[in-house]
């Protein structure tokens, strides 16, 4: 993200630790039912906060850049190994 | 057609669901969305076919067709249809993108990368495709048919990779607490047909380069990209995981 330049769009990193439940960033994934990272919080005004798990969507949705297909493919393919049986 | 993000908390309902029969989940999933579809991959998930008919005879069927799939399960995809009175949306990857692969790297890539690419390619970019256009979906995963999986598979889940933007997109896994041998019990119990394939030593079914059959002692795992570092390591193949 820092070499695409999209850091700057991102207000706060918080980094889970899970030894410690208690971390916000644990918070946050409780909050959110969230067991993977990174996820990104996505807070407009008048709207209800969104939670994005996959990258590319969140890159194409909310900071409106192209991406390509085989990056997104791959990434849905290492996020969700359970789709070999589909 | 929309079916706009929901506060619905699936977590709880895929508690209460877990306990239950994969019938019953069907039929919860059956009521719950008027466009819903079945994921038919060809092999022992025809039971979704079979428990899901008998209570909607007119559900939808997609199987996702790479174009390398053995002929035994292009026979049985066309067997299923008959049997069941049923269309079957046999879906089919972009030509173009499968004529770039193969140009680029050949028929057999996958064999020196690993499958993803070609997977990608032939498989999810179809089902992703499929899927923009229905509510819910429903698969045959299981999981025990991978023995290294660090994550149970949920009976409900919101898909999040595969829904419209803004919009949600449920998936279900019937089968999911159910072995292997839970599934073969039903399938002769109720007479349902199957892919020929299985009584020559196939468990999981995939693709024809990327599939074979496993023998005694063998998980089904390894009948599927055995020659891949990742299956060994899942599968716990490495000469330093084996007693002498």
């Amino acid at each position: 993200m820092r070499l695409a330049g999209q850091l700057d769009a991102i207000d706060e990193i918080v980094v889970p630790d899970e030894s410690d439940p208690q971390s916000l960033g644990m918070g946050l994934a409780a909050k959110y039912d969230v067991d993977r990272a990174p996820f990104f919080v996505v807070e407009r005004d008048g709207q209800p906060t969104a939670i994005y798990t996959v990258y590319f969507k969140f890159v194409k949705e909310v900071l409106n850049t192209q991406t390509d297909e085989a990056d997104e493919l791959q990434e849905i393919l290492n996020d969700n190994p359970d789709l070999d049986f589909i | 057609m929309s079916n706009p993000a929901t506060t619905i908390n699936l977590t709880d309902i895929d508690k209460e669901l877990s306990s239950q029969s994969p019938q019953d989940i069907l039929r919860h999933a059956l009521e719950a969305h008027d466009n819903i579809a079945i994921s038919f991959s060809g092999a022992e998930d025809v039971v979704l076919i079979d428990m899901a008919h008998k209570i909607r005879p007119d559900l939808q069927v997609f199987s996702l067709d790479t174009g390398r799939l053995h002929a035994e399960t292009y026979r049985f995809i066309e067997k299923v249809r008959s049997h069941y009175g049923i269309e079957i949306d046999v879906v089919m990857p972009e030509a173009a993108k499968v004529e770039a692969l193969v140009k680029a790297k050949g028929l057999f890539s996958f064999y020196k990368d690993d499958h993803k690419e070609c997977c990608g390619i032939r498989k999810i970019a179809p089902l992703r495709k499929q899927l923009l256009s229905v509510d819910a979906w429903i698969t045959g995963q299981r999981r025990d048919q991978s023995p290294g999986t660090r994550a149970a598979v949920p009976v409900i889940q919101d898909d999040k990779a595969f829904a419209r933007p803004n919009e949600q997109l449920t998936k279900y896994n019937p089968l999911a607490n159910w072995t292997s041998q839970q599934v073969w019990d039903y399938i002769r119990a109720n007479n349902v047909p199957f892919n020929e394939l299985h009584d020559r030593g196939y468990i999981s079914i995939g693709c024809e380069p990327c599939t074979r059959p496993t023998g005694p002692g063998q998980h089904e795992r390894e009948g599927r990209w055995w020659w891949e570092e990742a299956t060994k390591k899942e599968c716990g193949l490495h000469a330093v995981n084996i007693d002498k």
